[in-house]
C-alpha cells in the first residue's frame, strides 16, 4: 500500500510540474511579448496550465499526508520542516506572481503602459526589480523544490 | 553517493516535466488556433522550452546510467524495458511533433525557417490562412499526451518496482 501511494506520489508530483511548466513559461514570455496578439496565446496557456495542477496537487497533498500516516512520521521536524517550506513557497509564487502577472499582462495589451514607469506606490524600483523577475520565482523554485525533496529522501531531522 | 544521484534523478525529472509542460500546453492550443499571429506565440513558447529541455534530460539520463552501474542492475530486465520504454516515447514525439511545429514554423515564416524535410519544397510565400488551418488540424496532442502519461506511467513503475 506504501509502495504503491509513495509511486502515486512521485508520479502526481511530475504532473504537476508539468502543468506548473505551462505558468512558468508564460512568466518568462511575457516579457518579450508585447501589445500583440500573441499575448492572447500567453493568457490561454495559463488557463490550461490552472485546469490540471490543482487536480495533479491534490493527489500529491493527500497521497503524503496518507504516506505520512502509514510511515509515523508526524512526529519527525522534516515533514513539518517540507511542509512549511512548501507553504511559504506557494504563497509567495501566488502573491508576487500573481501581481507579476496581472501587471504583465497589462502592460502588454496597453501600448501606454508599456513606455510608463515601471514604478508602483511604496516600492522601490530596485526592489520590485528583484522579486518581480522570473528569474527570481524560477530560482526560488527550484531552490525549494531541492530542499523539499532532500527532506522527503534523506529525512534528516 | 547512490541516495545523492537519486536526489539529482528525480530532481532533473522534476525540473525537466515543467519546462515540458510548455510545450505540452502549446501543442493543445496550436490544435484550436486560427491566426497566424497567435500561432508564432506558440510556436515561440515551444521553441523557448524546447532549448532549455536538454540540460535536464541530459542530468536525468546520466545520473540514470551511473545508478544503473552503482545498483548493478544492467543485467536486470527491468531497467532495458524503462530504456526502451523511454526511447520508445521520444521517437514517437519528435515523429509526432517535431514535423508538425517545423511545418507550421515554415508556413509561417518561410524566410526564417527550413521546410521539415528535405523533400519538401520551400516555400517563397508565407501560408495563406486555410493552408494554415489545414495544419494546424493534423496536430495529435491528445495522442501524445496518452504515449507520454502512459509511458511515464510504466517507467516510474519499473523504477520503483524493479519487478523483473
Amino acid at each position: 500500500m506504501y509502495e504503491l501511494l509513495r509511486f502515486l506520489h512521485v508520479l502526481s508530483a511530475m504532473a504537476y510540474f508539468l502543468f506548473h511548466g505551462a505558468v512558468s513559461s508564460v512568466t518568462f514570455a511575457i516579457r518579450r511579448e508585447p501589445g500583440s496578439k500573441r499575448i492572447e496565446a500567453l493568457s490561454e496557456v495559463m488557463t490550461l496550465a490552472y485546469i490540471g495542477a490543482p487536480i495533479a496537487g491534490v493527489v500529491l497533498v493527500l497521497t503524503g499526508i496518507l504516506m505520512g500516516f502509514l510511515g509515523h512520521w508526524w512526529g519527525d521536524r522534516w515533514l513539518w520542516i517540507s511542509l512549511g517550506l512548501l507553504l511559504t513557497i506557494g504563497v509567495l509564487m501566488n502573491r508576487l506572481g500573481k501581481a507579476y502577472m496581472t501587471e504583465g499582462f497589462t502592460r502588454a495589451r496597453n501600448p501606454i503602459a508599456q513606455t510608463g514607469p515601471h514604478a508602483r506606490r511604496g516600492i522601490s524600483g530596485g526592489v520590485r526589480a528583484f522579486f518581480f523577475h522570473p528569474m527570481f520565482f524560477t530560482v526560488m523554485g527550484l531552490i525549494g523544490l531541492a530542499t523539499v525533496l532532500w527532506l522527503m529522501m534523506f529525512k534528516p531531522l | 553517493m547512490y541516495t545523492v544521484l537519486r536526489f539529482l534523478h528525480l530532481f532533473s525529472a522534476f525540473a525537466f516535466f515543467t519546462i515540458h509542460g510548455a510545450t505540452a500546453a502549446a501543442m493543445f492550443a496550436l490544435k484550436r488556433e486560427r491566426d497566424a499571429k497567435r500561432v508564432e506565440g506558440w510556436l515561440i513558447i515551444r521553441d523557448f522550452a524546447t532549448k532549455w529541455m536538454g540540460i535536464p534530460l541530459a542530468i536525468l539520463f546520466i545520473s540514470g546510467i551511473v545508478m544503473g552501474f552503482m545498483g548493478r542492475w544492467w543485467n536486470q530486465t527491468w531497467i532495458w524495458l524503462a530504456i526502451g520504454v523511454f526511447l520508445a516515447i521520444s521517437f514517437a514525439m519528435s515523429g509526432f511533433g517535431r514535423p508538425y511545429h517545423d511545418r507550421l514554423w515554415h508556413a509561417i515564416d518561410p524566410q526564417g525557417h527550413a521546410p521539415p524535410t528535405k523533400k519538401e519544397k520551400r516555400r517563397s510565400s508565407p501560408a495563406t490562412t486555410e493552408e494554415i488551418v489545414g495544419l494546424l488540424a493534423k496536430g495529435r496532442p491528445m495522442l501524445l499526451t496518452v504515449i507520454g502519461v502512459v509511458g511515464l506511467g510504466v517507467i516510474l513503475w519499473l523504477m520503483m518496482f524493479k519487478p523483473f
